[in-house]
């Protein structure tokens, strides 16, 4: 062939090939496409909630640079909104947020403002906010209100538009509207006249500030009556740092099954590889250049990763619709973050997805190609080679897992961040994998020594795994991966899941729960009256501070309540509750503050009290599950001698014996408190563990889409098995082996391989697992916990494993019968 | 042994449909080699295929052993394969996972027919004694015909189907194997149909016929 | 009459239907709310206080005033109170009244406005006696009688950066307009409640980046309430308020219908507050230039407008006449509903001053 030869011959007469053989372009582009999707759809939730990050000084379209709240957490009088507004400052307005429980004790966060009120636009164009929103505002601002649901929420609690949604104590929301606002997020939205009729309350959550020039702000300042305080919204700030480890978590798991993807894409390229020798001997032989057919690789590879990231990115864009309702219920729930529910697939997202298609598929398709053509133009035994090649394969992949490893154990020494973490579980993951091929093979050739004796048709089904393994072998590898991942997470989330309510079990032990502004706690728990019922009470108070640049709360705790002296300490030092509950200067930490804030036992903290630094001992520290900010306990007296704005955090009550909690409500209505202020012990631990559960929904849903594309990664290599053999398997149908004998081949092999993996996938699932909860999860999120290994979720996988298995075997099985005969029929013919 | 009568058999092609056996009519009696010569593509194969139930005719019947092969599900088509009839092909289809002494047992095994003392006699004759831990890969290609020989004559089927059994081979040795192919038949008391194209290979069996435009002669003209 | 009513308007129906009708719902017939009807019997200082049996009403004040270097300057301040519903809920936030309040000036380097709304019932916005004083707000605008009574009174208020404080007097009565203040608006009978205090003294100060300027000159103030102030063929209306040199005033109002055969209405007030309506006859209105003005809006920032803004007002029962005509074009009101409204000069300012509003004029 002259040089002038045209690059597009030889590329149509390399993609003929697929032309050919559509099922194998359809599982190369299954490949990419569930690697690539899985990742996108990370990558577009990612950097939308990064942009709701972004927003978090907005509150439902107005900015709010700054706070008005009460020194004492009371809320802010509506006397003291209005007095601002007469004063001139326009850009406060109120805002009302509640947490309050669905009937079936489902989480919902309220959120309420005066639209007529918000200082959007510029002046003479107030009343902006009316305008944007399409919307009966004057249904919003008059009885009977609205009640704006973002249709995930209102999907998920069942709720239908015009429908009042009952909460837990009987009151009724506002009817609903499907509808969202800015920032809205998962909250639901309504009317600020409406929330306060519906909580019962009379004040303010807080006031918002929307931007206001330095000297604005100071005479906001100097307008402030005593009891409020004006403080920075640092909320965007504090949401980026908090919500970090989770991203990086997100991430860590998309580029799992990136990697998975990429299995089924080298699966699919070897037998492409494959069957296209001839095609690029013949090539060769007429005289194409090297050259020539280098460029047309790369231009196939250019197209390959161009279809598969655009199709990868479009499956992500929809599989990110279906997983932001349960991210955004994790962000939401663990740090009150507020994510729209508007995607958006940035450039960024769509040039890396290409980069690493592109990267992927010139490491499984440009290069072996590559490689083929700089061998001689003529193969030798191909059987031979074949069998070599797998050995080589396997060899090369060990002495990789062997290098791996060793990173791993470089990395676990030196890690101290969340991404050394995950690189670290990478390592061991990827080591794992590659190790994998040779071990099957070892445990093969130990089977097939055991089976020396025995009949030859049993020999001959079980050594057909020597057949198998090249073609399984990536497949294999995918299936470990999933299966790890599967196993550690789900270890993961069930020792959370049982180490949490162990906790609240300790730390809920109280019979009642009252959070009330109108309730003057400590009275209450002191009043005679109430002796008659009331076994303790333990009113606790708290005050808000920023320690390492972080919202920080130290509660004041009442030394002698049970709750008190019966705390669970992670870590303590000796008679450290006696010794703190005695005014030692020595202070309670949560884990948090230990993990994440680097502090230790016995060491010194200074925190910013009203009368300047004041240290305190750590005397120990506790667990805090579910808390993102740092916390720290102190006797009550201590927090009230040095703060001055010391506000009531809660009133614990536990009843008498044969004490109705009817008659404590009662005492709590006379005394003040709404109906709605107090939750029973049971309710809160009910709540809680929902909230887990809504929080952890998104790891299960990654964990099975994992496990899928583990699932066609099986697949595609026996559908590959299959077209690769066909002849094979018609020429022993033709020396009398049954089509039953024949489907024993296939399986028992298969079987055996799917076994062994699953058997290794179960203590390095727990190894995962165990790094996890002691490294990952402490670097992450700062908890610790113990590990509850269960056989349980490997059991559960096996036979996840083995449905998978026999689903894809009844899928070629149909195969075979369909391909056989005319497989039979052409048996013979020179090929 | 096999017998064919009236058979008929057409394929779809691009260019219409083409009758490829336009009435054959054969009887190869126990014990019998007979060669099937004929040009390329003038259906030799097709009828190697029908003998052996890997494909049915459109018209006509097919017995073998006196029972028609139309009868059998495939169930007992496999039966028949496994002991009754053997094929022999160009491509030898040795299994590359087992030994060659477990190859050259594989189809006796199947149907447990294994004959220790006939076994012994074919890895002599086939000069495989020092090849039997080997695997196939390891054996040169008259090497791995020989087994396919041995596979397809240790169970001493009534009737042996071979294709072209030394296609693979140079010229040199093919008319050894041949002869030694002929001698093992006779002595596995097989009756032999050998497809083949050439002449020579042709006269080392007893009988030969000549397809030809769809139908058997018994001249090549 | 009033912008105000199509303001109200536009913020009930929302921006969708501002584009198509405004007006609808101030032809709904107003059926719960009381009725506006003849015969009334008007007290004050009750009166300058709300009505909410009834829709809408106003509060709308404007001034003509000047610097000491003779420079024309003017203010416009309006409060409006809407009830959503029938019901008279006015308290807590459950209330079904809604206020809006809108500021202008008009100084000779240019023209600022603003708009503002506030929900009733909870103290952002208020017409009430306040400690025994009569006391009009919207969030920090502010118009306060010293005594029960609006006048004499000082009216606060910031806009576009400007800060407006002015002191109010008046020594003559309160002037009701139409029949003994029953003011009809169509032959088929609407109408609304519309008293007015023609002769207001104004003066004080407006300061701008921080320079303060010392304003006196003439108020005007408008108070009407109504429950369904239009009809069905009323397209917008021309409405003049006259400061006349010889200390008279003059109100003329006309309500354009679809037909051409407009809505024509008015007052005569006399130096000393006495008054006199005008009828339809009696009233003769000419367009004398009509000018293309920048009219942006925020849905429409680039909108030009052709506005009438001279005119030939004559009361041919009196044999008097006179050209009006803008200020200055620039005096647009580009809020949520726009309108144009602005300081006019009565023949080249020898005759007087005055406000004119136009309303209806499409771009």
């Amino acid at each position: 062939m002259p040089r002038s030869e045209p690059l597009g011959v030889v590329v149509r007469a390399l993609l003929s090939h697929y032309w050919r053989h559509p099922w194998q372009a359809v599982f190369l582009l299954v490949g990419l496409l569930a690697g690539v999707a899985l990742w996108s759809a990370v990558q577009i939730i990612n950097s939308h909630a990064r942009a709701s990050y972004a927003e978090a000084d907005f509150v439902l379209g107005a900015q709010a640079t700054h706070w008005i709240r009460s020194r004492s957490g009371a809320g802010v009088r509506q006397a003291d909104y209005i007095a601002f507004r007469r004063a001139g400052f326009r850009q406060v307005f109120p805002v009302v947020q509640a947490r309050v429980s669905t009937a079936d004790n489902a989480p919902l966060a309220i959120i309420a403002t005066d639209l007529l009120a918000l200082p959007t636009g510029m002046a003479g164009d107030g009343g902006d906010a009316l305008g944007s929103a399409n919307l009966d505002w004057l249904a919003f601002v008059q009885p009977p209100y609205q009640a704006w649901f973002p249709a995930s929420v209102a999907d998920e609690l069942g709720v239908a538009e015009g429908q009042q949604l009952t909460l837990r104590d009987g009151r009724r929301l506002p009817p609903a509207v499907l509808a969202a606002r800015e920032q809205q997020g998962r909250q639901i939205f309504m009317d600020v006249g409406a929330a306060l009729t519906l909580l019962g309350r009379d004040t303010f959550t807080a006031l918002a500030v929307g931007p206001v020039s330095p000297e604005v702000a100071a005479r906001l300042t100097a307008a402030l009556p005593a009891e409020l305080m004006l403080e920075a919204n640092q909320q965007r700030l504090d949401l980026t740092q908090l919500t970090a480890s989770l991203h990086t978590q997100l991430t860590a798991m998309s580029l799992l099954s990136f990697a998975v993807g990429l299995f089924i894409v080298f699966n699919a390229v070897r037998f492409s590889l494959w069957y296209r020798r001839p095609t690029l001997r013949t090539l060769r032989l007429v005289g194409v250049s090297v050259r020539a057919l280098a460029l047309a690789i790369v231009a196939e590879t250019l197209v390959w990763s161009v279809l598969g990231s655009a199709l990868g990115l479009l499956a992500g864009w929809g599989i990110s619709h279906a997983l932001l309702p349960s991210v955004s219920a994790s962000l939401q729930n663990l740090y009150g973050a507020v994510v729209g529910a508007d995607l958006l697939l940035d450039p960024a997202t769509i040039a890396i997805a290409w980069g690493m298609t592109l990267v992927g598929l010139a490491f499984a398709l440009a290069w072996p190609l590559l490689l083929q053509l700089r061998g001689p133009a003529l193969p030798g035994g191909s059987a031979s080679a074949g069998v070599l090649a797998d050995a080589r394969a396997r060899r090369v992949l060990l002495i990789g897992a062997g290098v791996l490893l060793l990173l791993a154990a470089a990395v676990y020494w030196q890690m101290n961040s969340v991404i050394e973490g995950f690189a670290l579980l990478a390592l061991l993951l990827f080591a794992a994998a590659w190790a994998l091929p040779q071990a099957l093979a070892s445990a093969h050739r130990l089977l097939g020594c055991a089976l020396a004796g025995a009949p030859l048709v049993q020999r001959w089904i079980v050594s057909d795994g020597w057949a198998q393994l090249p073609a399984l072998r990536t497949a294999m590898m995918a299936l470990l991966l999933a299966l790890t991942a599967n196993l550690g997470v789900e270890t993961l989330v069930g020792s959370f899941r049982t180490a949490l309510a162990g906790w609240l079990d300790q730390r809920i032990g109280a019979d009642i729960y009252v959070n009330s502004a109108q309730l003057d706690t400590r009275g209450f728990v002191a009043d005679p009256a109430n002796a008659g019922w009331l076994a303790a009470g333990h009113a606790r108070t708290g005050v808000t501070i920023r320690w390492q640049g972080r919202p920080t709360k130290v509660y004041g705790l009442d030394t002698t309540t049970p709750d008190t002296y019966a705390l669970p300490l992670a870590q303590a030092a000796p008679d450290a509750l006696t010794r703190w509950s005695s005014g030692e200067r020595l202070i309670l930490a949560n884990e948090q503050a230990h993990y994440l804030g680097g502090l230790r036992l016995g060491q010194t903290v200074m925190l910013p009290t009203d009368g300047g630094p004041t240290n305190y001992t750590v005397a120990g520290f506790f667990h805090d599950y579910g808390n993102p900010y740092y916390q720290f306990y102190l006797p009550r007296e201590e927090v009230a001698r040095r703060w001055h704005d010391v506000s009531s955090t809660g009133l614990a009550l536990w009843l008498k014996a044969g004490v109705s909690a009817e008659t404590a409500e009662a005492a709590l209505v006379a005394a003040g408190a709404q109906p709605g202020e107090w939750f029973a012990q049971g309710d809160i631990k009910r709540l809680s563990m929902k909230i887990f559960d809504r929080t952890f929904a998104m790891t299960a849903a990654m964990n099975t889409l994992t496990l899928l594309v583990a699932g066609a990664a099986l697949l595609t290599a026996l559908l590959a098995i299959l077209h690769e053999r066909l002849p094979e398997f018609a020429q022993w149908r033709a020396l009398g082996v049954t089509r039953r004998e024949l489907l024993r081949v296939i399986a028992v092999p298969l079987a055996l391989f799917v076994t062994l993996t699953w058997l290794a996938a179960i203590p390095l699932g727990a190894l995962l697992s165990w790094l996890l909860i002691h490294d990952l999860n402490v670097m992450s999120f700062g908890w610790s916990m113990p590990m509850l290994w269960s056989p349980l979720p490997a059991l559960k996988l096996g036979l996840l494993s083995a449905g998978i298995v026999v689903l894809v075997l009844a899928i070629v099985l149909s195969q075979l019968t369909r391909k056989l005969p005319q497989a039979m029929a052409q048996l013979g013919s020179a090929q | 042994m096999l017998s064919f009568s009236g058979v008929v058999k057409r394929y779809a092609q691009p260019e219409g449909e083409v009758t490829v056996l336009a009435g054959v009519d054969l009887d190869i009696v126990a014990g019998e080699a007979v060669a099937l010569l004929g040009e390329s593509g003038s259906g030799k194969s097709t009828l190697l295929h029908l003998a052996a139930g890997l494909d049915t005719p459109d018209v006509g019947r097919i017995a073998v052993g006196g029972h028609a092969l139309a009868a059998m599900d495939d169930r007992a088509l496999a039966a028949l394969r496994r002991g009754t009839v053997s094929l022999v092909f160009q491509q030898f289809h040795l299994i590359g996972t087992l030994s060659v002494a477990d190859n050259i047992r594989f189809q006796a095994a199947l149907c447990g027919r294994l004959d220790p003392a006939f076994e012994a006699e074919l890895i002599e004759r086939l000069g495989l004694r020092t090849q039997l831990d080997k695997y196939p890969h390891q054996l040169s290609g008259g090497q791995q015909q020989r087994v396919a020989i041995a596979r397809a004559l240790l169970h001493r089927p009534a009737l042996v189907l071979a294709d072209e059994p030394t296609g693979n081979l140079d010229e040199r040795s093919s008319g050894a194997v041949m002869a030694l192919f002929r001698d093992l038949v006779k002595a596995a008391g097989s009756a032999l149909l050998m497809v083949t194209h050439s002449r020579d290979m042709a006269d080392y069996l007893d009988r030969r016929l000549w397809l030809r435009e769809g139908r058997l002669h018994d001249a090549p003209i | 009459m009033k912008a105000v009513f199509l303001l109200l308007m536009a913020l009930l129906v929302g921006p969708a239907a501002a584009q198509g009708d405004p007006y609808q719902v101030l032809r709904s017939t107003g059926e719960g709310y009381a009725s506006v009807l003849p015969g009334r019997a008007f007290s004050f200082p009750a009166d300058h206080l709300p009505h909410p049996d009834y829709r809408i009403e106003w509060w709308y004040l404007t001034a003509n005033l000047k610097d000491d270097a003779g420079r024309h300057w003017g203010l416009q301040w309006t409060l409006f109170r809407q009830a959503m519903s029938p019901t008279t809920d006015t308290e807590g936030w459950d209330s079904n009244q809604i206020w809006m309040a809108h500021a202008a000036i008009t100084t000779p380097d240019g023209h600022r406005h603003e708009q503002r709304f506030a929900r009733g019932g909870v103290g952002q916005a208020a017409v009430r006696l306040e400690n025994g004083r009569f006391a009009a707000w919207l969030d920090d605008w502010s118009l306060t009688g010293d005594g029960v009574g609006m006048l004499p009174g000082r009216l606060r208020f910031t806009v576009g950066g400007a800060v407006v404080d002015m002191q109010l007097a008046s020594d003559t009565p309160p002037v009701l307009q139409g029949r003994a203040g029953y003011s009809q608006k169509s032959a088929q009978g609407q109408a609304s409640y519309y008293y007015s205090q023609p002769h207001i003294a104004v003066s004080g100060s407006v300061v701008i980046d921080g320079k303060p300027t010392t304003l006196t000159g003439a108020g005007w103030l408008d108070r009407e309430w109504s429950s369904q102030p239009l009809a069905d063929n009323q397209q917008g209306w021309d409405w003049f308020s006259l400061h006349l040199a010889d200390g008279h005033a003059l109100m003329v109002y006309r309500l354009r219908h679809d037909d051409g055969k407009h809505w024509l209405s008015g007052s005569w007030v006399t130096p000393d507050g006495t008054a006199r309506t005008l009828g339809a006859d009696e009233i003769e209105l000419a367009v004398l230039d009509t000018r293309r003005v920048r009219t942006p809006t925020a849905a429409d920032p680039e909108a030009t407008r052709d506005l009438p803004l001279g005119w030939r007002v004559r009361l041919p029962g009196l044999n008097r006449e006179w050209t009006v005509r803008a200020l200055t074009d620039d005096q647009w009101m580009g809020g949520r509903f726009p309108y144009w409204e602005g300081v006019v000069l009565v023949d080249e300012g020898a005759g007087g001053v005055g406000y004119l509003e136009l309303t209806g004029y499409g771009p």
